[in-house]
């Protein structure tokens, strides 16, 4: 009787999405009607989603079923929209604001909660754990639709393992440049904010394109030599990234030739007479410190008079014309990364960049990309030199 | 000729005392012998003298409180043969018997020093041993080159815990020969806790009889040993026999039953 | 054997000993002029000895590079080394423990403890590079007071040493590791590189530092060799021949205890030196501390300063941690003595 009763209701759902067409605009997409279909037949046989999903998908939300296939290579089906987000790490907190999908959020990992400049409005939800232990009754508790977390973090073990299958654990990094792109409009997919996705994506596109266009016809033997490293020389001596960094990426994007390629890989601890004898032009420095966190600017500024002061370092060509330069990881990285990108290539190739005011860049995108306040504007430091004083 | 002089010393492990009132005096330049049962004492007493423990009362020597003394001189004014068994980690006999040298030695081995070690492993006879590793040797072996090691320290008086123990009985005879040789010729004192009675009898020339923790009786082996004090003090029957070369001889014939140790 | 024979024996024993030591020194220096010609600028044999000899001008690359970089990390390898291996040796001489070293007594341990400390909650790795020094060596000091102050209770001896030692170990162990999991993830590489051990900070000041330290418990530790070779006989027959037992044992931890945080608060945790230079060098130079421990200082020196100029040289421009490259270097050459030698060592 039961099974009757629901072959009864899957015919009568079946016959509105061939019905709807006829009845109005075809607002249902090819991807949607296949999804629902398998749905349905999935329910037939005793699995799916569940009947309230497809009716839900079916009746209200006329662009699902949704298929989104995350970085690590799981694919999901969403009925509705999500209204419940878990979010783990800040690189996805940042992406989501960037297309206006925060006001879903419901919890957030312990480094978004801790880091109130930057998220004013998420550091107030509940906290799920760090990133690398996440608090499972505390996610439970929050009844989410959606977990967002890294590609590797945390281990399957310490999350899903203990989660129903029902809560869908999304993975995708969000600071690697390489999958960046698509995981942005994956995720405008997934909030169902297309439209500010495209936003920030035409945004995002037009400064890669200027970039691209004005550094892409140096031939090699013209690039800028650079030497990218950790800033670390004050504590545990020269560390520099090389193939397979996100700061190797930055300044290769911007037309630079890393002095590390082809000697090292990931980072590597050279010594300081390497990288006198490499004499590059340009020496970059990476930051974990400022950006976001205010009162972090002279870390900052040390590591540049470290690099100033380090004996011999004198007679490198970067040193001697003062090309030593400072990016904090809340800018080189993640949604902010192509006002740094234009920002490298100018420190790169500044005739070439003559006009283009950068800082104006970096203030347009926390203006309309993230929810930070007048303080970060003013006071926030995310790269050196910036030309502000001390 | 030295004085050994202790007044009521008293020494317990923990809670359990070993010595109660030990009270002697010695002025000798000869061999002392410690006998009595297994608890009795003997053991202890000489890590007394050696100032290795620390009991109450006093112990003198040469009228001399051995608690005023500094190790280095207590040193050089007793050497002690422990019972064998200590592991001496990469150490050549050589080296074992250079460690008596301690005391006298400055940084550099002198060639008084090296005199000293030859004279000593040449008097317990193991020449041949002098470059073969500690470990490797012996019971027997290592034994004589412990004694070798306190002939060496050249002290007044030299303290043995069963110096025989685990020597077959002709390097017990060799060992204890070369013992009474260098007390008669040095004059040195010579001071060992010994179990087997006949041994003590013919090698010491005097003994000290100890029964839990107290002097029985002090004497001459001859005038000490009889049957009556053996059944006394160690609740065994015995024979005292008499041998023109091995003089006197204590051959035990049965335990006198129903008494504890 | 006859009388002249054993004193020959000991008078040929010690002349083959100080040759081997003279030869190992010689071997030191060459290794140290070998390596002050090692690394990525191209500067030949040459121009380095010229520029160390003062026949160069003071402001050239070279020469910033020969004496601000290369002489101060080869220095520290060796003083390093030597102090490394010297501290082992009196831990294993007074502890009577082949397995005794700085690390065995939760020395080293402490340090990293007082490291990550200064790393994860102080000023953080950029402007802590004193704070750091200063911690490591605090707290070094802090577990050897900690490891008296428990082994008295029971009394002085190597078996309540070690246990305290242990304890104490595995105290801050735990402790690092709770810092560890609360650090941040950029914290946490700068405790594990500092871990690891690097020669690469060295400087003048930290080279002379070590060298005073080197200098002054060298001799001091010299003085105690006869002590420490009677006490191998067990703290009953030491003390009867004339060692004051305690205090060679109080002031032997004291002494290694010092050496030890003198370097690793510079170095990082170099661990595998203080176990076992000291053995390598017994296997060599038979168990007299005399001999002994000036050949463990070379000893230390020569393993250090080899596996920091492999690890400079190895990947370059890639430098390898020491910490790793000595354990590298310094295991198999260990096991191969250990099984080569027919005799009981230890």
């Amino acid at each position: 009787m039961k099974q009757v009763f629901s072959i009864l209701i899957v015919l009568i759902l079946a016959t509105g999405i061939i019905i709807c067409p006829v009845q109005g605009s075809d607002d249902y997409s090819t991807e949607a009607r296949q999804l629902l279909a398998t749905g349905i037949l999935d329910h037939l046989q005793g699995g799916g989603p569940g009947l309230v999903m497809l009716r839900d998908a079916a009746t209200l939300y006329p662009d699902y079923p949704r298929l989104i296939t995350d970085t690590a290579g799981t694919k999901f089906t969403f009925y509705r929209p999500v209204e419940r987000v878990v979010v783990m790490h800040a690189n996805a907190a940042e992406s989501i604001i960037a297309i206006g999908g925060d006001d879903r959020i419901v919890g957030v990992g312990s480094t978004i909660k801790t880091n109130t400049l930057q998220f004013p409005g998420l550091s107030r939800l509940p906290d799920v754990g760090r990133w690398t232990e996440p608090d499972i009754e505390a996610i439970l508790a929050l009844n989410p639709d959606l977990i967002l977390t890294y590609v590797t973090w945390p281990e399957p073990e310490k999350l899903e393992r203990h989660l129903p299958s029902r809560i869908p654990v999304i993975r995708m990094e969000y600071y690697k440049v390489e999958v960046f792109r698509e995981e942005i409009e994956k995720t405008g997919r997934i909030f169902s904010e297309e439209e500010h996705c495209a936003d920030y994506l035409a945004w995002y596109d037009e400064y890669l394109a200027i970039v691209e266009d004005r550094i892409g016809s140096i031939p090699c033997e013209e690039r800028v030599r650079v030497y990218a490293e950790s800033g670390s020389g004050q504590s545990f001596g020269r560390r520099t990234y090389s193939e397979g960094t996100g700061l190797h990426d930055l300044l290769v994007a911007a037309g630079g030739v890393n002095v590390a390629s082809g000697h090292t890989t990931g980072y590597a601890d050279v010594e300081n007479e390497w990288v006198m004898h490499q004499n590059p032009d340009v020496i970059l420095i990476w930051s974990g410190k400022a950006g976001y966190k205010l009162g972090e600017r002279n870390d900052i500024i040390q590591l540049y008079e470290e690099i100033m002061g380090t004996p011999g370092f004198g007679s490198i060509e970067a040193v001697k014309n003062d090309r030593v330069y400072i990016v904090t990881s809340g800018f080189a990285f993640g949604t902010g990364s192509p006002a740094a990108l234009v920002q490298v290539a100018k420190w790169l190739y500044p005739d070439r960049f003559e006009e283009i005011n950068t800082e104006e860049i970096h203030a347009e995108y926390l203006e309309r990309f993230t929810r930070t306040g007048a303080e970060i504007r003013e006071q926030g430091t995310f790269y050196y030199p910036d030309g502000r004083e001390i | 000729m030295v004085t050994i002089a202790t007044d009521t010393v008293k020494f317990s492990y923990g809670s359990a005392p070993v010595l109660y009132n030990v009270t002697f005096r010695l002025e000798t330049g000869a061999i002392l012998a410690l006998v009595g049962p297994n608890g009795s004492g003997k053991t202890t007493l000489i890590r007394c003298i050696d100032r290795i423990l620390h009991p109450e009362g006093s112990i003198l020597i040469n009228e001399q409180n051995i608690h005023t003394m500094s190790r280095n001189d207590i040193a050089t004014t007793i050497g002690y043969v422990p019972q064998n068994g200590t592991k001496i980690a990469a150490a050549t006999v050589f080296d074992v018997v250079m460690m008596g040298r301690t005391p006298h030695m400055s940084w550099r081995l002198g060639d008084g020093d090296i005199d000293r070690i030859e004279y000593a492993i040449q008097l317990l006879g193991i020449e041949d041993l002098a470059e073969r590793d500690y470990n490797e040797l012996s019971g027997g072996q290592q034994q004589k080159v412990l004694i070798a090691r306190a002939i060496a320290q050249d002290p007044k008086i030299l303290l043995l815990d069963e110096p025989t123990n685990s020597l077959d009985i002709h390097h017990q005879l060799e060992a204890l020969a070369t013992i009474s040789d260098i007390s008669r010729s040095t004059g040195m004192t010579v001071v060992m806790a010994v179990h087997d009675l006949s041994i003590a009898a013919r090698y010491a020339d005097m003994l000290m009889m100890l029964k839990n923790g107290t002097i029985v009786a002090i004497g001459k082996p001859e005038e000490l040993i009889t049957p009556e004090r053996i059944r006394e003090v160690y609740n065994v029957d015995a024979r005292i026999l008499y041998d023109p070369e091995a003089g006197l001889i204590v051959a035990p014939l049965r335990a006198v039953p129903g008494v504890a140790l | 054997m006859s009388e002249t024979t054993i004193r020959s024996g000991y008078a040929k024993r010690t002349h083959t000993r100080i040759l081997i030591i003279g030869g190992l020194f010689a071997l030191l220096i060459l290794l140290t002029g070998v390596a002050a010609t090692l690394g990525s600028y191209s500067i030949s044999v040459i121009e380095v000895f010229e520029t160390i000899l003062g026949g160069r001008g003071a402001d050239s690359d070279i020469s910033t590079i020969v004496w601000n970089y290369r002489l101060p990390r080869i220095l520290m390898g060796i003083l390093a080394g030597a102090a490394l291996g010297l501290a082992g040796a009196m831990m294993q001489g007074i502890l009577r423990n082949p397995l005794a070293s700085p690390f065995t007594l939760g020395i080293a341990s402490a340090a990293s403890f007082g490291a990550s400390l200064a790393i994860i909650l102080g000023a953080g790795f950029a402007a802590g590079g004193s704070l750091i020094i200063g911690n490591a060596f605090l707290f070094t000091l802090i577990a050897a007071a900690a490891v008296y102050g428990l082994a008295q209770i029971r009394g002085i001896t190597p078996e309540t040493m070690i246990m305290a030692g242990i304890a104490i170990m595995y105290l801050f162990s735990a402790l690092t590791s709770f810092l560890q999991y609360l650090g941040d993830s950029e914290d946490v590489n700068a405790v594990v590189f500092w871990m690891f051990g690097s020669l690469g900070r060295s400087t003048w000041e930290t080279v002379s530092v070590v060298a005073i330290l080197v200098g002054a418990l060298f001799p001091l530790f010299l003085l105690s060799a006869r002590s420490l070779n009677t006490l191998s006989a067990g703290d009953e027959a030491a003390k009867s021949l004339g060692v004051p037992v305690e205090q060679i044992r109080i002031g032997g931890m004291a002494g290694a205890s010092l050496l030890t945080a003198g370097v690793i608060c510079f170095t990082g945790t170099i661990g595998f030196i203080g176990l076992v230079a000291p053995h390598i060098t017994r296997m060599i130079l038979g168990g007299d501390h005399r001999f002994l421990l000036p050949g463990t200082a070379v000893v230390g020196a020569l393993v250090l300063l080899g596996a920091d100029s492999i690890g400079r040289t190895i990947m370059a421009p890639q430098i390898l941690p020491v910490g790793i490259m000595t354990a590298f270097l310094g295991v198999p050459f260990f096991i191969f003595l250990f099984l080569s030698r027919r005799r009981n060592y230890w």
